[in-house]
């Protein structure tokens, strides 16, 4: 290896490949079936809370419990691999895009969720919880595209490039 | 005039984290290796040997490296009944990693100034 400085053209080059580099592993999704078990979690506990409403307090706990877990569990190495991660999430959320394509599903989320307690508090359907939460449900689930666009591997830079 | 030992660990930066370029960052391969391990914790093995589209021992070899400067710490386990290793890019190698990029921009940028001063000539 020799002591040497990289001409310009090579340093633009390494920091463009930095920052794809970190584009892909902030845009490596959670592991499928995990996010559906998550998503699927809401419309069940609001379900729960419909059914037995005499242990809402608890149900309530169920949902919280679920999405801490998600967050937190993966970040240890063993735990996070056996869940199906291959990337731990970092200790900085990340930067950019990303983080606000999810402060946008979150955003987008509450807004249906205070529209749907509006709502069901108007019209007094049956089963006003399990419609609630399935329809933030729904938004999470369907953002999952949008959120995490890259999946695949970006091509490495190219000396001619 | 002597060889140099293709294996010989690069020096580390004696302040990391300072605006310099680090000269075992400067190979490509380990650059591309710290840049996918920086904005994650725990990182699996095969996850950068994949997407880097490198064989086991080249990444075996490099991490080796990056080992031995400090930079990145391995943890060797099972999950199940199947061995796993994961890579962390530690305090010591982000400094570097900040370190090398700063210096990197810098000439990046210098260079750019430079070409703004000379704007190129109108066209016939």
């Amino acid at each position: 290896m020799s002591d040497r400085s990289p001409t310009p053209e090579e340093a633009t080059r390494s920091l463009r490949e930095l920052s794809r580099w970190q584009q892909h592993v902030t845009g490596t999704p959670p592991p499928r079936w995990l996010y559906l078990l998550v998503v699927a979690a809401l419309p069940v506990a609001g379900a729960a809370r419909d059914l037995w409403p005499q242990h809402s307090a608890e149900h309530a706990l169920v949902a919280p419990a679920v999405v801490l877990a998600y967050l937190y569990l993966p970040r240890f190495s063993r735990v996070g691999s056996a869940l199906g991660y291959r990337v731990m999430p970092g200790r900085r959320p990340p930067r950019g895009s990303l983080l606000g394509r999810r402060y946008a599903v979150l955003a987008a989320a509450l807004v249906v969720y205070v529209l749907g307690e509006y709502l069901v508090h108007q019209l007094r359907p049956a089963y006003p919880n399990t419609i609630v939460d399935g329809a933030v449900a729904l938004v999470i689930a369907g953002s999952a595209w949008w959120t995490y666009p890259s999946r695949t591997a970006p091509e490495p830079a190219r000396d001619d490039a | 005039m002597t060889t140099p030992d293709p294996t010989a660990v690069p020096a580390p930066q004696e302040s990391p984290g300072a605006t310099s370029l680090d000269q075992a960052l400067l190979d490509p391969t380990r650059f591309s290796i710290v840049s996918l391990l920086a904005p994650a914790r725990w990182t699996e093995f095969g996850f950068v040997r994949d997407a880097l589209g490198m064989s086991d021992s080249a990444l075996s070899k490099q991490v080796t490296t990056l080992g031995r400067l400090g930079y990145v710490d391995v943890d060797k386990g099972y999950v199940g009944k199947r061995p796993r290793t994961w890579l962390w890019l530690n305090d010591q190698g982000r400094a570097a990693l900040r370190g090398h990029v700063a210096a990197l921009e810098q000439i990046a940028q210098q260079a750019a100034a430079q070409g703004a001063r000379y704007p190129n000539p109108p066209r016939e």
